[in-house]
């Protein structure tokens, strides 16, 4: 009688203990589940389908797509940038008014894997009233400032009378976001000055410095330590671009570029000198230099070749991301096919950069 | 043989009881509803068949699921409680049966109920998903008796919480865990990424603890092949055999359990 009123939780007992092992076994024959852009119906049903849930429905796509972003974001070669681009549609099928996936999905785009133009194409759908955030709609400015960072960003290194019209443009878009449901009151100032003024590729690079400063601050550590990265490579240009203006100043009173880096790291040092014992405001270039240290503080390895300040490490890094995206798209149009580097839209690679193309991919190294 | 005898004979009540309860044959009109609307969907989708078929495959199998589930909680949280209130229990409990055949009777009455039901279901998918062009294949009809083994897990948790809760706060609770049934991998996959991303003492025992949850709550997931079904992909036979003997490990926890706490109970 003992046994058999004991029964129950010796069952109940011995069972939970056997789903441990149970489980285990489970996990290890389980196959993954078809992929969900498979089981996605087309755009036209899509809303039709949540039965009045769309808004839910696109909430848990978009994890989808956080989840496939954080588990693909160190693989960045690899990365499926159709399938983000696949999602977010769907996203945003189901959700037009919401400003932060078209934010989310622009900045993606944008800033890993280097699509600039569907980055802008996800912003301008956002800020049509009739088809995306609403004119009302608290966060629709937003949208205006990230259109305009991509105009600004885009100018950078681009010759200066098209950086100057992208400036240009960048104002008239942060112009458009002023006055509109919680914009704040300082964008009017800051637009109209880039709207009449524009940056100098200094400022410009300062702007994108600060810009992955704060990415890096990002609540999620893929996140992070992918902006961590980028961070580097923005400081590394701001300083070649500082020693690259200190260097153009020696060549013009000197008649020619220095000889190597060591010998222009000594005109900054004897600059900053003599900066010290005058007083007087700070140059730019040297403001920039006093605040990240001298002598190469990052260890990306600047050279100086023929007058261009050049950080190969950072250099090949860039290069080599622009050129797997497009290595990607190519061999999604002609499978089997490796492209050569005119392919890729390469003329000539920087001589310290050496392209290799086979049919694992594209990798960039230093000479 | 003495034993069992008094469990069929509750069982027997419970099944006629619950297949005359007008809320399961709503639900199962409502899931054939949804099967024919399914040709409508698929129909305004494309023209390509292959892809009408798999939206019908896809919305039928998850209306059998869910309102499959729906049923199971509505009619299990039921089950025991309103032989307590209508103290119709003390009649049964003063044959010669204990508490625990009593439950074993319940669920199992309950459970023959929801086969008639998910089988009627089924029937009306494959006559529309043969109307439609489609050729049931194998793995259809795995996955339709895997959603049926699902539901028998969810049979167990509602008579647990039908022997433990009130109905509604039981139909509550039952739905909640039915829900968090195919969310449990999350738990292993947050405990896994706090470790990766994350050292100390602290770390470990939460991931351990996350573990713990994810194998201990019941895993509807095991069940769910729905979209390797719907898309044509071959179900590991070995994988359908170990969700089988997981639904009865776990039906016989949850038996286990409501059983001790229906021996506590004062009638």
């Amino acid at each position: 009688m003992g046994l058999a009123r004991r029964a129950p939780v010796v069952v109940a007992l011995a069972g939970a203990a056997l789903l441990f092992p149970l489980q285990a076994r489970l996990d290890a024959r389980r196959t993954p589940p078809p992929d969900v852009l498979e089981v996605l119906p087309p755009r036209a049903i899509l809303p039709v389908l949540t039965f009045g849930h769309a808004q839910t429905a696109s909430n848990l796509l978009e994890i989808r797509a956080t989840n496939f972003l954080m588990r693909w974001l160190e693989g960045m070669d690899r990365l499926r940038h159709e399938h983000i681009s696949r999602l977010y549609d769907a996203i945003l099928t189901l959700d037009p008014r919401d400003a932060g996936a078209y934010r989310r999905a622009s900045t993606y785009f944008f800033s890993v894997a280097d699509r600039s133009d569907l980055a802008r194409e996800y912003l301008e759908r956002g800020v049509d009233p009739a088809r995306g955030v609403p004119a009302d709609h608290p966060e629709r400015w937003t949208l205006f400032v990230e259109l305009a960072s991509i105009e600004l960003m885009g100018g950078l290194g681009a010759p200066e009378a098209e950086r100057l019209e992208r400036v240009r443009r960048g104002g008239e878009l942060l112009m458009r976001a002023v006055g509109l449901p919680g914009a704040p009151p300082e964008l009017e100032t800051f637009a109209q000055r880039l709207a009449t003024r524009g940056l100098s590729p200094l400022e410009a690079l300062r702007y994108d410095e600060q810009r992955w400063l704060e990415a890096a601050k990002h609540g999620e550590p893929a996140m992070r330590a992918q902006a961590e990265r980028r961070l580097i490579e923005a400081r590394a240009a701001l300083i070649a671009q500082a020693l690259q203006l200190i260097a153009d100043d020696v060549a013009r009173q000197a008649g020619a570029p220095p000889a190597d880096l060591d010998a222009l790291w000594r005109f900054v040092d004897a600059a900053m000198r003599n900066q010290e014992r005058n007083g007087g405001p700070v140059p730019a270039p040297l403001a920039v230099l006093r605040e990240h240290g001298v002598e190469d503080p990052l260890g990306v390895g600047f050279r100086l070749e023929e007058g261009r300040v050049v950080a190969p490490g950072v250099d090949a890094r860039r290069l080599q991301r622009l050129l797997e995206e497009r290595f990607l798209r190519w061999r999604q149009a002609r499978p089997g096919e490796v492209p050569t580097a005119e392919h890729l839209g390469l003329e000539r690679a920087a001589p310290h950069l050496e392209v290799l193309i086979d049919e694992a991919g594209v990798r960039v190294v230093p000479r | 043989m003495s034993w069992l005898g008094p469990v069929l004979a509750v069982a027997g009540l419970a099944f006629r009881e619950s297949a005359r309860n007008r809320v399961l044959h709503a639900l199962v009109g409502a899931t054939l509803l949804m099967t024919g609307a399914s040709v409508v969907f698929g129909w305004v989708s494309g023209d390509e068949q292959a892809r009408q078929l798999k939206i019908v495959a896809d919305l039928s199998l998850s209306a059998i699921a869910l309102l499959g589930t729906i049923a199971s909680i509505f009619l299990g949280t039921n089950l025991v409680y309103q032989e307590v209130e209508r103290r119709t229990v003390y009649t049964v409990l003063a044959r010669p049966i204990d508490r625990g055949g009593f439950i074993v009777g319940k669920y199992l009455g309950l459970a023959g109920v929801m086969a008639v039901a998910v089988a009627a279901m089924s029937a009306g998918f494959l006559l529309v998903y043969g109307l439609a062009g489609g050729r049931p294949s194998v793995g259809l009809l795995v996955a339709l008796a895997l959603t049926y083994v699902e539901l028998a897990v969810v049979i167990g948790v509602a008579v647990f919480f039908s022997v433990a809760a009130h109905p509604i706060e039981g139909a509550v609770f039952a739905f909640v865990v039915a829900l968090a049934g195919h969310v449990t991998a999350d738990l292993q996959r947050l405990g896994a990424d706090l470790a990766r991303d994350a050292s100390g003492v602290g770390v470990v025992v939460l991931e351990k603890v996350l573990y713990g949850a994810y194998v201990l709550l019941p895993n509807l997931e095991n069940f769910n092949v729905r979209p390797h079904a719907a898309h044509g992909v071959a179900i590991d036979p070995a994988h359908a055999g170990l969700a089988l003997v997981y639904a009865v490990v776990y039906v016989a926890i949850l038996l286990g359990l409501a059983t001790v706490v229906f021996r506590r109970k004062v009638l």
